[in-house]
């Protein structure tokens, strides 16, 4: 049963408003109307409710009794609930025995007609005296103020607001998202109407804010999310992005960026200037320290097996660093002379330059490194361990193995059948693509650091499996595949038919050997193309290959293909082969063929061919080299500790791990694959090699490996403009010469290589070289830093995040991006800037000092089609840019204007002397920029076409520099920052404010408070006096100690509740729990927020709100229907 | 894909020329176009001065047409006049935005027994050329590339205003991506969508002859050797008042003004005749083996 | 009531957004038809499908709820509640005969002032489209509330609760 205060005796007190009511409704008319509402005591008006004497009359109703409850019907109770309520307070009821009747915003400043007001006016009236007699008292809750404060974004705004906040003995967290605190202000060079500079008012505000022992400053941090803590309070999750550099060692003595090769667009000079990938926006930053822009892994590096740097190597050789770039390449690679030659280079099929013209030559530079240094030496092991292992095979899969564990300290043995070391790299690789003497030289470096390698020793004959898993902690399977595969054709067995690694095999060992004058080779992989080039040096006239496919769906690498078409190699597509003829005497005499064509597409994707019935046709030739793929020679190892297979007859292991079946002994390269590029076989090797040191180790084998191996990076480059170069071809020896053994291309000369490396776009930003760590005596640098989460709790947060600028691009008709002579007006106020990139010099793109120059206003703004508001700042910075353009250059200066918009304290002022310094003012809106001269005069300038709409005529103003002045615009992620902190954005995008005129800097989120470019485009002055009135706001706050909640919350009637729990769910604050003894629903007052959503969901009306219980909504709903 | 064609008056009239090479070119391309049967006016710009609802009902009529005709899902309706591609494209707009039009219209189209349920794409054949089929298409079927001739390109005003379907409003390029296409160079000029001088060459000459001289004498100023236009108006006030500006302006203004539907005819390997280019007043240097005029 | 019928509309605007709204309307003197009265809820999540029912029954002729755009609630997900059973109740009111159309649902935020005239207007013309909603209309007062009345005037008649 409510508690009340005796019998509703209500009074309702109508406010005219000055006119704002009483013009539009009928107030005699409706206090007699009040009269007649139920329990209706007392029916007053009055000039102004909200006056003292106005609220005065309330109280005195209220104390002589002649009412207990109070409607006014006034304004919005957002503007005057409060004030009402405290009145009958002081009236002696209780403040919640009142309500507000809305006729101002809702009656007499939306309605035409009078008398419609007026019935409208009643209808409120009749709800709010139907109501109040239903309201029952309520206490206020308090709940504390958190004194910490959060301020995000380290513009003017937030440094203002901080300092003051902080001065008050208030602790600060000022966020910042760039490198350093100082925003836009930053950026300018004079500020208006005065003409002061802004670094010299700024700057000792900044280092003040990383000074001051209240303030904690986080730049490179941005506010991930923030949620409730308490009833009132914040708990406010922030990220700090790695900087890779230690902002509390590092002194910010730039030797760093002095040693970096990576040049970048510098955004603090708008793009005018440059910076290095380590840098810091500009010399009085705050903090003063550096940071390191990654983007991620370049795509070429994330797409190499291995991830070789080559970034990094390419970028230091672009700059002459070519001992710097051994190192880089040394860092993930101990073959990279033989890569260099024969690595099919994944990374350049996902080269960026290739989206642009052609991908860089990736190998072709790591070559001429390894050309440049022939006796370079690998690092040695820093420790030692004293496990051997075993590895079985030479080839790339088990050096690499061999090295990565040697670099761990362990002592690795290879045991190779062949006479020679490196597998397929010696015996199937011609020497003209990889000479002899550069493997050897690279088993030797890898035979210098400790690795032993023997030779003539084929496990299964010499030693066997079994033995090699006792004497050895773990073993390594690496034999490559080197078995044929047959074509299963009729007379593959005569003579002068060959294998195509066999052939390839016995060049290699015993030399070249005459095949006669025509030669076929049957495949289209590599290793076929290799015994073409091979056949021709063997002294053939005529190689064929000859191909069941087309040359689409060729696998071996398109140029090794060209080449061997350029020595003479001919081609015969969809064509196979059906029978060899010739007999045991005459040998190979010719083949017969099957013309074939493309089908649907197989399991490899690719069209399968399919035989043309009848097509036969007959090749004659005298010898066949049939290179259609290898499968491993599994069988050569003789008995094999039950290693399982699969019916590829490869080895099978464990993806990740490499691990067979049997433990300790793992598998890799071709052996396990099939038939596969070099690169691979090295990726298989590390990784066996990572597994058997945690084996060795006992650690887990497979945790965290997903970066393994190639990936493709996520983010896109913007490659617009880039100027078109394509790859730079490596010189090779005349053709006639290539019917020897003797490399063919002879790689690329120092000037050459420098030039192809300038072709990277840095698509990491930074190349990962470490330079800087080499010259970095704090030992700031480091790479390895990741992200850091950090929590605070807060009880108030100002918002400061400030503006963007208006993309000139938007308006192609104004020429900005397509006339290098188009600027915007921050491009021009960092040219004006004496520290900027033109050192303070106004000059045209090709140095020329401009002689006239337009100025265009209102870009952006003040335009339907883009943003329809005024700007504010556009007017006055393009009156400070006219004079300092005029003092530097004496050039002639004409300002497109739409109106000059000049309010504030001496800017009109400072209009009137621009216009006495001879700058000239057109009025009308621009149309177009052109460089379309239709007069002498007009030859080799832009042209500005503008209405002149004092005149009254058209006009064509020849320019040599045209200056947009763009408009501001809220930050691109102002919508996604408003969700994040509970406040709404008002027209243009920018943050609301609780009230336009009396609370500018509040939001209708408690506690939540804006100031700056964020709440609206403004100027300096305004947005240092908005930080003021913020930090007040929060001051008072603080100081009060404490906020009154409405009381609002809900609750439930446990004698209607039947305990549905429909409730539950429902609360976004989790505040309603179950209470099983009872088994009703139980309401926790502290973590209701009042919406109400569970007592429109309760189906027996047990959960109720306070203040907008059912009864009192229904009593509302039959007032303002009950009359209309 | 199968495409409807509307050709208009004028294709039909006095650009003859652009009929022939659109659809010359488009059977080169190997992409099939039906002429919509029973087509009547556009609409076109002077009605729709006059009376816009009249204006719309007869297009609605041709759009009501194409649905009948074509019975996909979305019939694709190419409008190579860029008047009739504006008539057209503004009443499927005011179809779908204003109720009030669309009322009337429906009632409109109820007395000739037609209904029209909106769903017509109206597109500008250099939309096609470019979005559909793509350069890399078109510049693979090149079989006469237009080696070093130079062309202005010339859209006009009305197939990018107001509505930019497919190309940018004040410095298009869809047409230059397609002459590059094709072999030839395009002269970089700032007046690619700039009157022509339009209706106001009949009414006010002294107006509009201006208009076309300042076009082609800042081509012929940067070295173009052909005018490329999408426009019947465009390449007729262009073309037919060379004499004229050369008098007014007192300097020779002599250059070819062709329709681009004509080159890319002629890069494919079209004949000249079929291409209708014989119908030139000024006419066309031949370009093949590269030959170039002025030189 | 002689005179010619004009559409009564109750109105529910969450206080955060659309009640907002409707100041910033009134602020910017953006005159729209009367028809509408106004009932200010904290959220929309408070709008109980019964109101609705009440108010037709108490002789409205429409109901317009108004809350916050998706996402951006006061309480997170109220306005999603609502709108849940926004479409429940229309299923319910086509059952009992009452045209779905007499209800309308709108995100209109804080700053949203013209939407809330365009809507206003909007919904006004719509219900004269309608026409009257000639619902029997109900008891003015239900039993139980007239008991819950006297008890708020009888408990005084006995001195009140201190």
């Amino acid at each position: 049963m409510p508690e009340t205060n005796g019998a509703p005796k209500i009074g309702v007190y109508v406010c005219h408003c000055g006119v704002n009511i009483a013009a539009k409704v009928n107030i005699p008319e409706v206090v007699e109307f009040a009269r007649t509402l139920p329990f209706v005591t007392v029916a007053r008006d009055y000039k102004f409710m909200c006056s003292d004497p106005g609220q005065e009359l309330i109280q005195q109703d209220l104390r002589e009794g002649r009412v207990n409850r109070v409607v006014v019907a006034s304004c919005s109770p957002l503007m005057h609930e409060a004030t009402f309520r405290r009145a009958t307070a002081e009236g002696g009821q209780n403040p919640f025995f009142f309500h507000m009747a809305n006729i101002r915003e809702h009656v007499s400043w939306v309605t035409a007609d009078e008398h419609k007001a007026t019935e409208k006016a009643k209808a409120l009236i009749a709800a709010a005296v139907r109501r109040v007699a239903f309201h029952e008292p309520l206490e206020k809750k308090r709940v504390p103020v958190h004194p910490h404060v959060l301020i995000v974004g380290g513009g003017i705004a937030g440094i203002e607001a901080a300092l003051k906040i902080a001065e008050a003995g208030k602790k600060v967290y000022l966020v910042e998202r760039e490198p350093t605190i100082g925003g836009h202000m930053a950026q300018f060079d004079k500020c208006f109407p005065t003409l002061d500079c802004a670094a010299c008012i700024l700057t000792p505000k900044m280092t003040q804010v990383r000074a001051h022992p209240n303030i904690k400053l986080l730049t490179y941090s941005e506010v991930e999310s923030v949620e409730p803590y308490d009833l009132r309070n914040f708990k406010v999750t922030i990220r700090r992005k790695a900087r890779y550099v230690n902002e509390d060692v590092c002194t910010g003595c730039g030797l760093c960026a002095d040693v970096c090769p990576v040049t970048v667009p510098s955004e603090f000079d708008e793009g005018l200037g440059t910076r290095k990938a380590i840098y810091r926006p500009f010399p009085q930053a705050v903090p003063n320290v550096f940071t390191i822009s990654r983007r991620g892994t370049p795509p070429c590096q994330a797409a190499c097996s291995i991830h070789q740097n080559a970034q990094g190597y390419i970028t230091l050789i672009a700059h002459g660093k070519f001992k710097e770039a051994l190192d880089v390449i040394l860092r993930d690679n101990p073959l990279p002379s033989i890569c260099g030659r024969i690595c099919t280079h994944p990374c350049t099929v996902n080269c960026t330059r290739g989206t642009v013209d052609e991908p860089l030559n990736i190998p072709g530079l790591k070559r001429f490194i390894t050309d440049l240094f022939p006796d370079y030496k690998l690092p040695t092991p820093t420790k030692e361990r004293p496990e051997k292992i075993a590895i079985v095979g030479s080839g790339p899969a088990g050096l690499m193995c061999a090295y990565e564990l040697r670099q761990r300290g362990y002592k690795p043995v290879i045991f190779e059948a062949q006479p020679v070391a490196g597998g397929m790299l010696s015996v199937g690789i011609p020497s003209f693509r990889l000479p002899r003497d550069v493997i050897t030289k690279e088993i030797n470096r890898l035979k210098e650091i400790g690795i032993e390698i023997k030779t003539n020793t084929p496990v299964g004959k010499a030693i066997t499996l079994e033995q090699l898993r006792q004497q050895y902690a773990a073993v390594f399977i690496a034999i490559g595949a080197h078995v044929e595969r047959k074509l299963k054709v009729p007379g593959e067995d005569l003579p002068g038919v060959f294998g195509g690694i066999e052939f390839l095999r016995r060049v290699n060992l015993e030399g070249p050997f005459n095949l006669g004058e025509r030669v076929l080779v049957i495949g289209g992989g590599n290793s076929a193309v290799d015994a073409a080039r091979t056949a021709l040096r063997c002294g053939a006239k005529e190689v064929t290959m000859v191909y069941r496919r087309t040359r689409a769906e060729m696998p071996a690498d398109p140029k090794e293909i060209e080449a061997a078409e350029e020595e003479g190699v001919k081609m015969l597509f969809l064509a196979a082969p059906k029978t060899i003829l010739g007999n045991k005497e005459t040998g190979v005499t010719a083949l017969e063929c099957l013309k074939m064509k493309l089908g649907a597409p197989d399991a490899s994707g690719r069209p399968a061919p399919e035989p043309i019935p009848g097509s036969e046709f007959v090749l004659s030739c005298d010898a066949i080299i049939v290179t259609i793929g290898q499968v491993p020679d599994i069988a050569s190892l003789g008995e094999r500790l039950g290693l399982e297979t699969t019916t590829w007859g490869t080895f099978k292991v464990d993806d990740v791990t490499l691990e067979t079946n049997v433990p300790g002994v793992f598998a890799g390269g071709d052996c396990v694959t099939g038939p596969d590029v070099v690169v691979n076989a090295m990726y298989a090797g590390k990784k066996a090699a990572i597994s058997i040191d945690r084996y060795l180790n006992k650690l887990d084998m497979r945790a965290g490996r997903e970066r393994e191996g190639p990936y493709r990076t996520e983010y896109t480059i913007d490659t617009s403009g880039t100027p078109l170069q394509k790859q730079i071809p490596m010189p090779a020896i005349e053709l006639a010469r290539r019917r020897t053994f003797e490399e063919v291309h002879t790689g690329y000369t120092k000037e050459l290589a420098i030039a192809e490396a300038k072709r990277c776009l840095d698509c990491g930003i930074c190349c990962d070289c470490r330079l800087c760590a080499t010259v970095c005596e704090a030992k700031a640098i480091n790479y390895e830093m990741k992200d850091e989460i950090q929590e605070i709790v807060v009880g108030s947060i100002i918002l400061a995040t400030g503006f963007k600028l208006f993309d000139a691009r938007r308006i192609p008709r104004y020429g900005y991006g397509k006339y290098p002579n188009v600027y915007t007006a921050l491009e021009v106020e960092r040219m004006t800037n004496s520290a900027g990139p033109t050192g303070g010099e106004i000059r045209l793109r090709d140095g020329r000092k401009p002689k006239a120059v337009g100025i265009i206003h209102c870009v952006g703004s003040r335009d339907r089609n883009y943003n329809s508001y005024c700007s504010r700042v556009c007017c006055l910075y393009s009156l400070k840019l006219a004079h300092l353009i005029k003092e530097r250059t004496g050039a002639e200066v004409y300002n497109f204007y739409i109106d000059m918009r000049v309010p504030g304290k001496a800017y009109e002022e400072f209009y009137d002397r621009m216009l006495e310094e001879g700058i000239h003012f057109i009025r009308g809106r621009v149309a177009e920029v052109t460089d379309h001269a239709m007069t002498p005069d007009e030859e080799g300038k832009l042209v500005i076409r503008a209405e002149d709409t004092l005149i009254g005529v058209i006009r064509r103003i020849p320019v040599d520099m045209v200056v947009l002045a763009v408009g501001l615009e809220p930050q691109a992620d102002a919508d996604e920052v408003r969700r994040k902190f509970y406040i709404s954005c008002g027209s243009g995008g920018f943050f609301l404010e609780r009230h336009p005129k009396l609370a500018p800097v509040q939001t209708f989120a408690d506690g939540i408070f804006i100031a700056g470019a964020c709440q609206g485009p403004k100027d300096i002055q305004d947005t240092v006096a908005q930080a003021g009135a913020a930090a007040a706001e929060v001051l008072s706050l603080i100081d009060r100690g404490f906020v009154e909640l409405e009381p609002n919350t809900a609750f439930i009637q446990e004698e209607l509740c039947s305990g549905c729990k429909t409730c539950i769910p429902l609360c976004p604050f989790s505040a309603i729990s179950f209470n099983s003894d009872k088994g009703v629903a139980a309401i926790n007052e502290a973590l209701c927020k009042g919406c109400g959503t569970c007592v429109a969901a309760c189906p027996s009306g047990a959960a109720q709100q306070h203040l907008f219980t059912d009864e009192q909504i229904y009593q509302e709903i039959e007032g303002v229907l009950s009359y209309v | 894909m199968k495409y409807l064609y509307y050709p208009g008056c004028s294709l039909k009239g006095t650009s003859r020329g652009y009929e022939e090479s659109v659809l010359a070119a488009f059977e080169a391309l190997g992409v099939a176009v039906d002429e919509l049967e029973d087509w009547n006016c556009c609409g076109a710009t002077a009605y729709m001065a006059v009376d816009e609802m009249k204006a719309f009902a007869l297009a609605a009529r041709n759009l009501a047409l194409a649905e009948l005709q074509d019975g996909s899902e979305h019939p694709t309706l190419i409008a190579p006049c860029s008047g009739c591609y504006l008539v057209l494209s503004k009443t499927q707009h005011y179809l779908q935005e204003y109720s009030e039009v669309s009322r009337m219209i429906d009632g409109a189209l109820q007395a000739a027994r037609l209904r029209y349920a909106r769903t017509v794409h109206v597109r500008h054949p250099l939309d096609i050329l470019i979005n559909e089929i793509g350069v890399q298409e078109i510049a693979r079927k090149v079989r006469q590339p237009l080696q070093g001739l130079k062309v202005a390109s010339y859209y006009g005003c009305q197939i990018v205003r107001p509505y930019a379907a497919f190309d940018d409003q004040v410095n298009p390029k869809t047409m230059d991506n397609l002459m590059q296409a094709l072999g030839a160079e395009t002269v970089d000029w700032p007046l690619k969508t700039r009157c022509c001088g339009g209706s106001l060459m009949g009414t006010l000459p002294e107006v509009g002859v201006p208009l076309s001289y300042i076009l082609l004498k800042e081509a012929l100023k940067r070295g173009a050797d052909v005018v490329a236009t999408a426009c019947p108006l465009c390449q007729f006030n262009l073309e037919c008042y060379q004499d004229k500006m050369s008098h007014q302006f007192k300097e020779r203004i002599e250059i070819p003004v062709v329709y681009f539907t004509q080159l890319l005819g002629l890069a494919l390997g079209v004949s000249e005749r079929r291409l209708g280019m014989h119908r030139l007043l000024v006419p066309m240097p031949t370009v093949r083996g590269g030959t170039r005029p002025h030189a | 009531m002689s005179e010619q019928w004009e559409p009564r509309i109750v109105a529910f605007f969450c206080t955060w957004c659309t009640y907002t709204a409707a100041d910033l309307a009134g602020i910017s003197r953006m005159t729209y038809a009367p028809n509408a009265r106004i009932v200010r809820l904290m959220c929309s999540g408070r709008m109980d499908p019964q109101f609705v029912l009440k108010a037709f029954a108490d002789g409205a002729d429409g109901v317009l709820i108004g809350g916050c755009h998706p996402g951006d609630c006061h309480y997170q997900a109220g306005n999603y509640k609502a709108l849940r059973r926004y479409t429940l109740l229309k299923r319910v009111l086509t059952e009992m005969g009452i045209e779905p159309e007499r209800v309308r649902l709108e995100w209109i935020s804080a700053s949203e002032g013209d939407r809330v005239q365009k809507v206003m207007n909007e919904m006004v013309e719509q219900i004269r489209k309608l026409g009257p909603l000639h619902l029997e209309k109900a008891p003015r007062r239900t039993a139980a509330a007239q008991e819950r009345e006297r008890e708020a005037v009888g408990v005084s008649s006995q001195g009140g609760a201190r």
